[in-house]
């Protein structure tokens, strides 16, 4: 709000409340300027804040002033001369102007010399003071309305229309994001609402069904910070060691605290799961859905963060089999707590580097009503295991002579993971009863860059006889080659060359006794993948072309001919054909060889998309797009083709004196058509559909 | 475990012939985390899908058919919120497993303990016409859930790079960056597309977010479609962690404002692991390809396109109009460069603006209303970037509120002669 207030002059609305009449200053004056006498003076404590409407004066030290010519007045870039008052030896931004823009502004002053010629004369701070007395004060509020309906349709087969009553639906958006600060504290919020006419379209009717109410929350996030301490509210995260808490997301309470230059403290609590909506507004209203965190970092070395770094982790929690609001999952009611501790060093330039950790976290089973309840279920005992990793790294070359333009970089890595079968914290998702061994080289050749990863992964650690036992070896590669850079005389049209291949060997360790398992239960597998792709870039267009390959062998008993080959091929092309006009291309082929059953599957693509802006606020978009799908066995095919076209057109609210206010109305027409057979299950599904929306949005704010 | 055979095959001979079949009949499970598992039943004779539980061992369901759960090593029940088990084919039925960590868990403890690693799910059926119920089991093998685990997707978070659930943008603007990481069972190709469910369009059922593979087959071509914005074709290696890179944003309709949802629309792929034989199960002919199976609907990402922060058009004519200079206009460098412009009725203040071509204001001015002109700062030749320059004036009422405001009108400003 206080932004209309106190608008920034240079590039935004200045909201003026001046007599009809301004004053240009004309000074005429003799003498030169001296430089340790100024001739224009704050007439305000350049040091201290200053209200809004407290306007300012300058004292002109006329005798200062060469002859001829007028001063200029600027705040920041803005031109204010006109809007001053001249008095005996003072120029002012009289009180009842308008509010000066809010925050730490400069005055100013030039001469303009009668030969048009400017010369600077002074440059003045000026801090001025929101209404309540911060020094930032900024409010931005937005309301969203659409409104839209369905004008016509025609849907085969008829079952598929939609409801004739959600012909006509209407959204809202609320939203408010608000900034203060003054001095060494801030305080700054967010949040943002929305609403659906259609009990469909509310926030959360995949949880809530008909109960999911239909304006609602979507999130909020208030944050205060000053001298070295920050505390938020609303959707938050912590990130601490990897085993432990990595990357928490939720709704709750976020502190951190710089205790020392070489101590910080990071504490979070929180939902166990990201949600939304006006339930459990904190995110800390359900003790079974809850995790606490804390992360204590201190550094040996202040000045050089990273070179000596040590951090403690704790987090306790207990979550529902509930997702989060993005997250579709298999999920179970769980206790956790747990420990962690995290190393960081590094030698100066970071030639060499070591990053390790250990965990130990106490899994507890929770109660889950839908998978035990009414049942004598084995029980679950808490269990407690660790979970341990090093990454080391060090810097072979840097900079060396590479016999041509560029320099060589060779960095090689060294890494071990040991996760404990069962292992289980809430805050991290590693892959539990796993040990891995991994070196990895990068390096860089001028323009060129390669990556080099070798890994082997062994899985049941304890050894148990009747579970499967696994081995896995990878290795990977990947290249990128600027053809432009490298090559001798290279045009700038020359493509980004891309190049990578994988390949996987996973085998059983033995056929495990007392599992029932039979000889082709037992993975022995290598699968390969292989990739290469060209890009090239030209002022206003694009090409890629891309070619990815697959292999699966299989090689257990039983099995040696279930093996998959897959070609996938794409072209995708982008034209800036004009300011007005943009026009895309996509066209893909896949291929997938199933050579057990000596059937071939076959999908292609084409796609053609397009926009054109007939004007600012006039556009028009389009795309097509058909894809068809074949096996060499004739047991199946089916093709379907899309169609969009939308035109919108966006317009001002003067005339309903919203002077913020701006509309857009838009028309959209889609056609849908499938036809898929299918002899081997006597199918055929024909479907075709086509509608009209059209509909307004009103953004109020 | 061998005597447990051999007990289950003598209580077999004791009972009645089962007649509900099934396939897979095993399957290798992942000891560490969940599984999914497409089921299909076949030769249910007026019979009725009820619970399915997991059990550590079986027993004779004596006088009901089959075999069923031995009630001390019951590990749990398929939970409602997991089960997507529905009718299809002939006489047929397809269920999908979801193992919750839990269970599994409990397997692998009774392992650890000395028990056989197998566990067993079993479904009951009951008799719609008075008959014994009848307990159909398929046997879940303990392994690493990589290679020869069927390929299923356990856990999907689709999220903008972006640390909101819902992302709110402007008309016009870039989406960021959309990636969706998935956590899955086995290896092979994840087949899918990347649809876009526009404002006013009908929003997706339930059905329409599952994955392909989680429906029957019969079912899967009469999932709804939306715009298509991005297709994928990608390997998954037995590993069991993918990121999953989301359709080019610049492919995401932003050009209207409204409620927007992206869709992971998954295909089913021909993962051997995961195939269920329908003549093998009794349940008519063929196999169903099931890779990508996910025994949850995967949730739309939402967007909304809207806030009044992007440029406003350009006002009706009339009310307020530049005069000079004139659009396309050259001011020697000899001269000044004067902005003038008509007076608007009601207004008590202007603004005039120049931009240069790289979108910098170059010089502003606040006037009162009785001045309608303003002569630029000679800087403004020095400070702009090559090119054409544009300018506009705003009116403003007594509360500083915008009134008016003339289109932009370019000029330039040739260098001085040497």
């Amino acid at each position: 709000m206080s932004s209309r207030r106190n608008p920034r002059f240079s590039l935004r609305r200045c909201p003026e409340r001046l007599p009809g009449l301004a004053l240009l200053a004309i000074i005429s004056a003799g003498s030169v300027l001296a430089a340790d006498s100024p001739a224009v003076r704050p007439g305000w404590d350049v040091q201290s804040w200053r209200p809004a409407r407290a306007g300012f004066t300058l004292a002109v030290h006329q005798a200062a002033l060469p002859d001829g010519g007028r001063l200029a007045v600027f705040v920041d870039d803005t031109e204010v001369t006109s809007l001053l008052r001249a008095s005996a030896g003072e120029l002012a931004y009289p009180a009842d102007a308008p509010p000066l823009p809010v925050g730490e502004r400069r005055v100013k002053v030039f001469l303009a010399a009668s030969d048009g010629s400017w010369q600077p004369v002074a440059e003045l701070p000026l801090k001025i003071l929101s209404r309540g007395g911060f020094q930032v004060a900024e409010a931005k509020p937005t309301v969203d309305l659409t409104g839209k309906a369905r004008l016509d349709s025609s849907f085969e087969p008829p079952e598929q229309a939609p409801a004739d009553e959600a012909s006509r639906t209407a959204t809202l958006q609320l939203g408010l994001a608000t900034r203060h600060s003054r001095d060494a504290f801030a305080v700054s919020s967010r949040v943002s609402v929305v609403g659906a006419t259609r009990q469909e379209e509310a926030l959360r009717f995949a949880q809530r069904g008909s109960d999911a109410p239909r304006l609602d929350l979507a999130n909020y996030l208030i944050t205060v910070e000053g001298r070295g301490a920050r505390l938020a509210v609303g959707h938050v995260s912590l990130d601490g060691q990897r085993h432990l808490a990595a990357g928490l997301r939720g709704r709750g309470i976020f502190a951190s605290l710089t205790l020392t230059s070489a101590l910080t403290l990071r504490a979070a609590a929180m939902s166990g799961s990201d949600i939304v909506g006006w339930s459990n507004p904190t995110g800390l209203g359900r003790s079974q859905h809850r995790l606490i965190g804390a992360v204590l970092a201190a550094e040996a070395f202040p000045d050089h963060p990273g070179r000596l770094r040590l951090e403690a982790s704790v987090l306790d929690g207990s979550v529902e089999p509930v997702a989060s609001f993005t997250q579709g999952a298999v999920l179970s009611a769980e206790e956790s707590d747990g420990v962690a501790v995290r190393l960081l060093a590094a030698t100066p330039a970071d030639r060499f580097t070591i990053d390790a950790g250990w965990a130990s976290s106490t899994f507890r089973p929770a109660f889950d009503p839908e998978l035990e309840g009414g049942l004598g279920v084995t029980p679950l005992a808490a269990t407690r295991r660790d979970a341990r990793y090093v990454d080391a790294g060090v810097t072979l070359l840097r900079g060396a002579a590479s016999g041509g333009d560029g320099t060589v970089d060779l960095r090689l890595g060294l890494h071990y993971e040991r996760v404990e079968p069962l292992y289980r914290s809430l805050g991290a998702r590693p892959a539990a009863d796993v040990e891995s061994h991994a070196a990895d080289l990068t390096a860089s050749i001028g323009a060129v860059s390669l990556h080099l990863v070798a890994r082997e992964n062994s899985d049941n650690l304890k050894r148990l006889a009747s579970v499967l036992s696994t081995t896995s070896r990878q290795w990977t590669a990947a290249a990128s080659v600027p053809l432009a850079g490298v090559a001798a005389g290279g045009s700038p049209a020359w493509p980004a060359l891309t190049l990578s291949f994988e390949q996987t060997h996973q085998s059983g360790r033995g056929l495990p006794a007392n599992g029932e398992f039979e000889p082709s239960h037992v993975p022995d597998q290598v699968s390969r993948n292989a990739a290469g792709g060209l890009e090239w870039q030209g002022d206003g267009w694009r090409l890629g072309l891309q070619r990815t390959w697959t292999h699966q062998d299989n090689r257990q008993p039983g099995r040696e001919r279930a093996d998959f080959e897959t070609f996938v091929d794409s072209l995708s092309a982008s034209w800036e054909v004009s300011e007005q006009l943009d026009a895309g291309v996509e066209l893909s082929q896949e291929r997938l060889s199933a050579l057990e059953q000596g059937r071939i599957d076959r999908t292609r693509r084409a796609g053609i998309n397009g926009t054109w802006r007939l004007s600012r606020a006039q556009a028009i978009l389009g795309s097509l797009a058909r894809t068809v799908s074949t096996d060499s066995l004739g047991d199946s095919e089916s093709s379907s083709f899309d169609a969009d076209a939308q035109w919108s057109l966006s317009f001002g609210l003067k005339p309903l004196r919203l002077h913020q206010a701006r509309g857009t109305i838009f028309a959209r027409y889609a056609n849908r058509r499938l036809d898929a057979r299918d002899r081997v299950f006597e199918l055929h599904t024909a479907s075709r559909q086509w509608a009209i929306h059209t509909g307004f949005n009103l953004s109020l704010l | 475990m061998h005597r447990i055979f051999l007990c289950l095959i003598l209580a077999a001979t004791a009972l009645p012939a089962a007649a509900v079949l099934r396939h897979p009949t095993g399957v290798n499970v992942n000891t560490q985390g969940p599984t999914t598992v497409f089921i299909t039943y076949g030769g249910l004779r007026d019979q009725a899908p009820a619970e399915a539980f997991w059990c550590g061992e079986l027993m004779p369901a004596a006088p009901a058919i089959g075999f069923m759960c031995r009630t001390d090593t019951i590990f749990g029940r398929l939970p409602l919120r997991y089960d997507l088990s529905r009718a299809s084919g002939t006489g047929g039925f397809t269920d999908i497993m979801s193992i919750p960590a839990n269970v599994t868990r409990r397997a692998w403890e009774a392992a650890a303990a000395g028990a056989t690693s197998s566990f067993y799910y079993v479904r009951r059926f009951v008799s719609l016409t008075g008959g014994p119920d009848e307990y159909v089991f398929v046997t879940c093998r303990l392994a690493g859930g990589g290679a020869r685990t069927p390929l299923a997707l356990l856990d999907v978070r689709l999220a903008f790079e972006t640390e909101t659930a819902v992302l709110a943008m402007e008309r016009g603007a870039a989406p960021p960056v959309i990636t969706a990481d998935l956590t899955y069972t086995g290896t092979g190709r994840l087949i899918g597309r990347w649809e876009v469910v526009q404002p006013g369009e009908e929003p997706p059922r339930e059905e329409d977010l599952l994955s392909a593979a989680t429906l029957p087959v019969e079912l899967r071509p009469l999932q709804r479609r939306w715009t298509e914005v991005g297709r994928f074709n990608v390997f998954l290696p037995p590993g069991g962690r993918y990121r999953l890179t989301g359709p080019d944003p610049r492919r995401l309709p932003t050009a209207a404002e409204g409620l927007y949802l992206l869709l992971l629309r998954i295909e089913a792929s021909n993962d051997k692991e995961g195939d269920s034989n329908l003549a093998a199960a009794g349940a008519g002919s063929g196999v169903v390809h099931t890779g990508g199976v996910a025994g949850f609907p995967i949730p739309p990402l939402r967007y909304y396109v809207g806030s009044a922060t992007t440029p406003l058009p350009p006002l009706p004519a009339g009310v307020l109009a530049a005069l000079l200079p004139a659009a396309g206009a050259a001011v020697a460098a000899s001269q000044p460069v004067v902005l003038s412009w008509t007076a608007a009725r009601g207004a008590a203040f202007y603004r005039a603006e120049v931009m240069d071509s790289g979108g910098a204001v170059v010089a502003s001015a606040l006037l009162p209303a009785h001045l309608a002109t303003y002569s630029l700062p000679p800087w403004v030749r020095e400070r702009a970037a090559p090119g054409e320059l544009r300018w506009r004036v705003e009116a403003l009422d007594l509360d500083g509120e915008q009134m008016a405001a003339t289109e932009w009108r370019a000029f330039t400003l040739p260098p001085s002669p040497r």
